[in-house]
Order: C-alpha cells, then sequence, then structure tokens
C-alpha cells in the first residue's frame, strides 16, 4: 500500500511537516509492504483552483493531483491558522476530483500555536473527508509549540501519538473496504464556467 | 488639606466652517480659560464621512467568470445608491505569489488589510468548495491582520451549486469572519439557478432570493450607519 502525506504549511522547516514525517516512517515501520510519500506544499508551485476542469491542470498543480488520486491513503496535516486549514491546504482539497479520497482512509495532524484550537480538527478538517466520503480514523494529533524545541519535536507524548496515527492508518486500510462508504449524497448541479 | 471644588465647562459653539471650544477651569477663584479652534471644520467633517462610510466588498471567486462576484457587484450598485462609497476588492487582483507563499509583506495584502480596516462595513463572498469556502479566500484571510474585522459589521455571502451546502456559511465562513473579530449578520446564500450571467444589471432571478438579499442588506446598512452615528 502506498500511503501519501501531505504538509500544508509553506514556512521552512515546518512544524507541521516534521509531524507528518515522523507519522509516516512509523506508518512505513509497522508492516513490511508499506510504501510512503511526503508531498510538502512548499515544494509545489501550485495553481489556485479556479472551477475548471481538474483533468486540465498542468505541472505541479497535475503532478500532486495525479499522487493523491493514486494514493492507497493519507496522513494530512495543517497548520492552524484563523482557528481552521490553511489556505494552501483548502486549495488541495478544492483542486482535487470529488472521488479522488473515496474510502480511502486519512488521518489527520494539525499543528498550532496553543492548544486552543484543538477543536479545528474535528470542526474544520473532518467535514472536508466527509464530502470526499474518506473514512478519517477517530484518534488524530494535535502539536503545538511548547512539543517542539530548537525546530525538533522533543515531546515523547507527541511522539507517541503519531506512532499511533500512522500505525492506525495502515491497520484501517488494511481491513477496510473502498466500496463500502454508505449512501449517496445530494447530486451537487454544477454548471460548466460558460453557462449562463 | 482643604478641598476644593474644580469646576469645569465647555462652550462649543458651530459655526459654517469652524468650531471654537471654550474650556474654563475654575479652581478657588482662580480660573484658566483655553480657546480652541477648529478651522475648515466642514473638510474635516467630510474626510471623517469618507472614512467612515466606506464599504469595502470582498470577492473570493478566483473564477474568471464568477457568479458571486456578479452578485457582489450587483449588491455594490445597491450600495451606492444608498449614499455609501464601495470599494471592490477581488482575489483575482492579489499577486499569486504573495497569496501563496503568504508574503505578509507585500503591498498588495498590506493594501487590502488598510481598505478593510479602514470599511465601516464589509461584504464577503465565496463560491462554496467542497463544503466549504474557496482555498484562495482563506489564504488571502490568513495574511490579514487577526483583528482587521474589529466592531466591524460584515455580511458573509456564498453562492454554491447545491441547496445542501447551505450550512456552509454556518460551519466555515462565519467562524473564520468571527475569528478575525468581524460582527457577522446572518448572511445569504444563492443557488446558481438563481443567478443568470447574461443579466449583469441585477443578475439575480428569481425573487424571493432577491427579497432575502435586499433584506439582509437592508439590516447591513442599517447596523453600518448605527455604528457611524455612534462614532461621529
Ligand atoms: C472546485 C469546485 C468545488 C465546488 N464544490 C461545491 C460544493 O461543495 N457545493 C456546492 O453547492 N457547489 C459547489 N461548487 C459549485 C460552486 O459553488 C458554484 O458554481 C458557485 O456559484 C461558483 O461561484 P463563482 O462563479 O463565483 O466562482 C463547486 C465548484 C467548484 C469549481
Ligand atoms: C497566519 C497565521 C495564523 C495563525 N493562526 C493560529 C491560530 O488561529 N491558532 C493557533 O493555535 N496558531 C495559529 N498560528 C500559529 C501556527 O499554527 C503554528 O505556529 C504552527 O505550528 C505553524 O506550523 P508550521 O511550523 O508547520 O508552519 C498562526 C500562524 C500564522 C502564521
Amino acid at each position: 500500500m502506498k500511503i501519501v502525506g501531505i504538509s500544508g504549511s509553506l514556512t521552512p522547516r515546518s512544524k507541521t511537516f516534521i509531524t507528518v514525517e515522523k507519522a509516516l516512517n512509523f506508518a512505513e515501520k509497522s508492516e513490511h509492504n508499506v510504501e510512503t510519500e511526503l508531498i510538502n506544499l512548499r515544494d509545489y508551485h501550485l495553481q489556485f483552483c479556479d472551477g475548471r476542469d481538474p483533468s486540465t491542470y498542468e505541472g505541479d498543480t497535475k503532478q500532486l493531483i495525479d499522487k493523491i488520486v493514486e494514493a492507497d491513503a493519507l496522513i494530512v496535516g495543517s497548520p492552524i491558522y484563523r482557528g481552521s486549514i490553511s489556505g494552501a491546504l483548502k486549495n488541495v482539497f478544492d483542486l482535487i476530483p470529488n472521488d479522488s479520497l473515496r474510502g480511502k482512509v486519512i488521518g489527520f495532524i494539525a499543528t498550532g500555536g496553543t492548544y486552543h484550537h484543538y477543536l479545528a480538527i474535528e470542526h474544520q478538517l473532518k467535514p472536508l473527508a466527509g464530502y470526499f466520503k474518506a473514512h478519517v480514523i477517530p484518534g488524530n494529533v494535535y502539536a503545538h509549540n511548547q512539543h517542539f524545541e530548537n525546530k525538533q519535536l522533543v515531546d515523547k507524548e507527541i511522539i507517541t501519538r503519531l506512532k499511533e496515527l500512522g500505525e492506525t492508518v495502515v491497520t484501517f486500510h488494511d481491513r477496510l473496504n473502498r466500496e463500502a462508504v454508505g449512501a449517496h449524497q445530494p447530486s451537487i448541479p454544477r454548471k460548466s464556467l460558460l453557462d449562463s | 488639606m482643604t478641598h476644593e471644588k474644580v469646576m469645569k465647562t465647555f462652550e462649543p459653539e458651530q459655526k459654517d466652517d469652524s468650531v471654537t471650544i471654550t474650556i474654563t477651569i475654575t479652581k478657588g477663584g482662580i480660573y484658566l480659560k483655553m480657546k480652541i479652534v477648529l478651522e475648515d471644520f466642514q473638510s474635516y467633517k467630510q474626510e471623517r464621512m469618507r472614512v467612515m462610510s466606506e464599504i469595502v466588498i470582498l470577492s473570493g471567486s478566483p473564477s474568471e467568470s464568477s457568479r458571486s462576484d456578479l452578485v457582489l457587484k450587483y449588491i455594490g450598485s445597491l450600495l451606492k445608491k444608498e449614499g455609501f462609497i464601495v470599494t471592490h476588492i477581488s482575489i483575482r487582483d492579489v499577486p499569486h505569489e504573495a497569496l501563496f507563499y503568504g508574503k505578509f509583506n507585500d503591498p498588495a495584502i498590506e493594501n487590502v488589510a488598510s481598505l478593510i480596516q479602514g470599511a465601516k462595513g464589509v461584504v464577503v463572498g465565496s463560491p462554496v468548495y467542497k463544503a466549504a469556502y474557496s482555498g484562495v479566500l482563506k489564504a488571502l484571510l490568513d495574511l490579514l491582520p487577526q483583528d482587521v474585522l474589529q466592531g466591524t459589521p460584515v455580511l458573509p455571502l456564498m453562492t454554491g451549486g447545491s441547496p445542501s451546502h447551505l450550512l456552509a456559511i454556518e460551519y466555515t465562513l462565519k467562524p473564520l469572519l468571527a475569528t478575525l473579530k468581524g460582527q457577522n449578520l446572518k448572511g445569504v446564500y444563492l443557488l446558481d439557478s438563481q443567478i443568470d450571467k447574461r443579466q449583469i444589471d441585477n443578475p439575480i432571478v428569481q425573487n424571493e432570493i432577491l427579497d432575502r438579499l435586499k433584506k439582509q442588506l437592508y439590516y447591513f446598512v442599517e447596523t453600518v450607519n448605527r455604528q457611524k452615528n455612534a462614532v461621529l
């Protein structure tokens, strides 16, 4: 199986990046057939989603969409900006096709300044997975400034949680039938950009 | 030490283009009289009115042929009729590099921040993308000061293809505007089927939603005016 990690921060030596990388490493070590790739949004020159057909994007944007479409499971990390997902990461969700996460397992990670915005995972990140009919593992990880020292993750408990998260993503993926995603949603009438 | 009463009197006298304020402070038979003259008062007042009455309309659609933007333009024209000075900002006018790489100090970002900060009312529009606000609008709001909407009435507006995503306003857009300390009004959600792009003057083709929008706009104007009068 292939797990794709996404770090939704654009800052260098990002805390989000560090945590997603760690969780991916734990996932990879947990079973012999696990392959991982970490997408650092900082390395991708993305277009902003503007409503065009997703298959017509090119360059880095196309590469990113393809990698997410091909992933079996994901570990998605966001810095908390204004109590929610970063705009750059929201743009990734905007860009990808509606069926690209269907039935896939997602583990969420968020990093913030303090614990105050812990619930942003529940209220802002999980609903996105709901839109895509992805399976979110129930326990997610939130880390904040005090868990880091000199740009290193030092908090033992957070490291344990990242291990639990990484391993659970693998376990869930192994046990789930991707086709079993429950009921269909009401369809969204989509007008093409050129329609009046 | 005896406690002597200090008396103060203020006597403002308003003429056409100046205000004279005479302040007299009296303490135990000694008095101090100060006269302050504000000249050119009319233009001072006008200047204040100008700053006070500014409405900023922020469009969060990256689409070059945008439905939400058309509705926002229409709202702008209604507000102008009410005598407001209206400034439209679109995320399409903000350089991609500044948004994407989070350049807080980019002049375009600073300009948006100061326009919004100076506004007496702000309308924020977004298309629904994946049951939430657009990522590009969030990218812009991430770069603005966290109290950029402090004390400002805000009218949120979203357009979507589906009636089932109306609550995206409540669960995604309003919390975001509240984090920036805006005072949210109820807001308006329009469906694509209620907007005709060929009708630029008034693109809203369904009367019920048009009435709802006008009512919201009325509440918005009322709130803005109330605050304006309180400050002046
Ligand atoms: C990437 C993308 C995602 C969309 N997601 C939704 C959605 O989740 N729910 C919905 O009702 N409409 C959705 N739509 C439809 C738009 O919200 C709708 O057409 C809107 O009016 C577009 O506004 P605009 O023309 O101002 O960009 C989506 C459109 C695009 C391009
Ligand atoms: C624009 C901006 C907004 C932020 N808003 C919040 C916030 O609402 N809540 C919070 O806990 N931290 C907030 N922070 C702090 C970051 O979430 C925190 O430093 C995070 O760990 C950064 O992740 P990174 O190192 O991966 O970039 C904000 C930081 C920035 C730059």
